[in-house]
């Protein structure tokens, strides 16, 4: 059975979500060491903001978006100002900062079930909290693609442009890449090394946020949908090698089209039915292979040195 | 309120949720608290346990099953005589009452489940942790957090297991449930199953305990506290991480398949991240990392939390526009970050273990010539 255009856009917007969340992950990690194991949970606000706004108030999907990322960036700042920071501030070992994620994971989940039953009592268009899906929204195609389809493509070049601008030709982000590259440094030389912290935790939640709404495209949404999709994030910065922005995007990318495409092929190689149940295992098989392989990630990996020892071999061979 | 509060004490299933909780809790003591391991993954080897619990006493007990009794129910079921079909609760029922009948059987199939899940648990344990056991802690984290997660939506889709609809599983604890029944106890599978799980709390306890004590035990801290150190003195920390996950794994595997054993009802999404993997988090932290005894209280303290907060659902439900039970999740993620935020060594803080007894270290320290130790000269 071939695949079908519907599917690979499907595809290509998870994977498009997948890029901003690992893009994120990487940023908070680069500032304070540690994985953000909320950042699943920040997506879903977005998602159910998103979801707020065109389904119980039927407004555009524009002004939807930019209250997904105004949510996700207020939870993510909120994450780091009011538990992150203060616990690095006493000296909390990495071990403890990974647990405080965890916890504020949790308590997110418990505010989105929270959040998910009193929107139950306004009636949303789709008829329900949990368990619901955008998609029916999205579905006019415009020059061949779903709107669902082009709004992801948009998000996602806007997004990659505007840090690209922000990071490289702006002294706010030549400031923000000095901080993460040697704080110490940074600060010495005058640079607001908080701000420039609680900036990114800003954008990283906004980026979460803009990626919750685009996954309500594809996927069922309901309050620990980010506990699960997370896996898949973490999947996409390792791959990616964890220190480079640019590595997020390629790692979303690896990530999203092996979970969707990749998965489907294996399954019909295989004869498997239910291939959901194996979406995750492709990520974990992922995450596995990186780290014996090249734990540094594909952006960690000396492309070039690489392919000069396989030419080498390949002419010791040949001779 | 105060009813439910002291009511809850005298309930058998409490202190079954103790003494499952406390296995695993302590367990990941050893693995997190003393060994400084990362595992954000401990529902994985819950689950591996229950698995074996849930799938075991059905496809043996079936397979063991002599002609007759097998003839019997495949005329009920009309030919179909699979575990986890469409007649799961009319087979498992069967294989629970030919149990019954054999005692000795069901005994041994309830010690091979036991034994079964150790050992596919501290398989698991090595597999997940290995990817990145050479690498620093986060990674560690990440993965051993995606094996468990992986692993949960593949045991909740596995048709093997019964699918989203979960199994009836036989029950192999009918051999103590008779005796206890013959007590006159109102639930005797309830207590039957407590029996058993204290009695593996207990030795847990005092094995972990004496770990801590031996050098064994000092080793594990040396490896938390500085890897590089215990490296140049020729420690192999890869395997020593490996080999504690190793042993923490199946103990939570044996926990896994005593609350499975327990319940009766294979549910997948019943061993999901927050009820085995972030409550013992809760347990240890609030207890306090690298003492067993603090673990412990921990553990007694959360699950009576939790109890009270499922007691008292119904009186503040009307009260609220939503389910109460969320505020299960807010009060455990406030809770995780305001203890290591105010008090992160826990309620009983790790104790210094000194390698002989403190009276004995003096003695030494005189016969060497040191000067009169007062005290804390020994320290």
């Amino acid at each position: 059975m071939p695949i079908s255009l519907v599917y690979l856009e499907n595809s290509l917007v998870y994977s498009n979500a997948l890029v901003l969340l690992a893009i994120g992950l990487t940023m908070t990690y680069l500032t304070t060491k540690i994985p953000n194991f909320a950042h699943g949970s920040l997506a879903i606000i977005g998602a159910y903001l998103l979801f707020t706004v065109v389904a119980v108030y039927k407004a555009s999907i524009a002004l939807g978006f930019l209250a997904a990322f105004l949510a996700g960036a207020a939870a993510g700042l909120l994450e780091y100002l009011l538990v992150l920071r203060p616990l690095q501030r006493r000296g909390t070992d990495a071990l403890g900062l990974m647990i405080a994620t965890l916890g504020v994971d949790i308590f997110l989940i418990g505010v989105l079930n929270i959040y998910a039953d009193i929107v139950r009592g306004m009636n949303p268009v789709t008829g329900t909290s949990r368990d619901w899906s955008l998609r029916s929204f999205v579905l006019t195609r415009v020059a061949g693609l779903t709107e669902g389809t082009w709004i992801s493509i948009g998000l996602v070049a806007f997004s990659l442009i505007a840090l690209y601008l922000l990071l490289t030709r702006t002294k706010f982000g030549v400031a923000m890449r000095a901080s993460i590259e040697n704080p110490q440094l940074a600060q010495v030389l005058g640079v607001n090394v908080d701000l420039v912290y609680a900036v990114s935790w800003l954008i990283a939640g906004g980026l979460a946020g803009l990626a919750g709404g685009l996954m309500s495209f594809v996927l069922r949404i309901n309050p620990a949908t980010g506990s699960l999709e997370v896996v898949s994030v973490f999947a996409a910065s390792i791959v990616g090698g964890l220190q480079s922005l640019l590595g997020g995007v390629v790692g979303g990318y690896l990530v999203g089209l092996s979970e969707t495409i990749g998965t489907r092929l294996l399954g019909e190689l295989l004869g498997l039915t239910g291939i959901t149940a194996y979406r995750k295992v492709v990520s974990l098989a992922l995450i596995v292979v990186v780290l014996l392989v090249a734990p540094e990630g594909l952006m960690g990996v000396n492309w070039r040195k690489l392919l000069r020892r396989m030419r080498g071999k390949a002419q010791k061979a040949e001779a | 309120m105060a009813v439910p509060v002291i009511g809850v004490l005298f309930e058998p299933s409490f202190w079954l949720w103790v003494a499952v909780y406390a296995i695993v809790s302590l367990s990941l003591n050893i693995e997190a608290g003393v060994t400084g391991i990362p595992n954000f993954g401990k529902h994985l080897a819950v689950l591996v346990g229950a698995i074996v619990a849930a799938a075991l006493p059905g496809y043996l007990g079936l397979a063991l099953l002599p002609a007759d009794v097998k003839q019997q129910l495949e005329a009920m079921t009309g030919g179909q005589l699979s575990y986890a079909g469409s007649y799961n609760t009319l087979i498992a029922d069967a294989l629970s009452r030919y149990f019954a009948e054999h005692p000795a059987l069901s005994l041994a199939l309830f010690l091979l489940v036991l034994v079964v899940a150790a050992l596919v648990g501290a398989a698991v344990g090595w597999l997940a942790a290995y990817p990145a056991a050479r690498l620093r802690e986060d990674y560690l984290a990440i993965t051993l957090l995606a094996a468990a997660e992986a692993s949960m939506i593949v045991a909740y889709n596995a048709p093997q297991l019964g699918g989203t609809l979960g199994l009836t599983v036989p029950n192999t604890l009918v051999w103590l449930d008779n005796i206890v029944s013959r007590l006159g106890v109102s639930d005797p599978h309830t207590v039957s199953t407590l029996i058993i799980t204290a009695l593996v709390a207990v030795v847990v306890f005092a094995y972990l305990e004496l770990v801590l004590r031996s050098p064994m035990g000092r080793l594990l801290k040396g490896v938390r506290d500085n890897e590089a150190a215990a490296e140049s003195l020729g420690k192999d920390v890869t395997r020593i991480k490996l080999k504690t996950l190793m042993i923490g794994s199946a103990l939570a595997a044996i926990a896994g398949a005593l609350f499975m054993t327990g319940s009766l009802g294979w549910m997948a999404t019943s061993y999901n991240r927050v009820s085995w993997t972030f409550w013992v988090w809760a347990m240890m932290i609030l207890g306090g990392m690298a003492n067993n005894l603090g673990t412990l209280l921990g553990t007694f303290i959360l699950v009576l939390v939790r109890q009270m907060i499922t007691y008292n659902k119904t009186l503040i439900a009307p009260y609220l526009p939503f389910d109460p039970a969320w505020l299960d999740y807010l009060v455990l993620g406030a809770l995780l970050v305001v203890v290591l935020m105010v008090r992160p060594q826990g309620v009983l803080p790790e104790k210094t273990m000194y390698p002989l007894p403190r009276s004995r270290l003096e003695e030494k320290a005189k016969s060497l010539g040191a000067p009169a130790s007062g005290r804390g000269a020994a320290r």
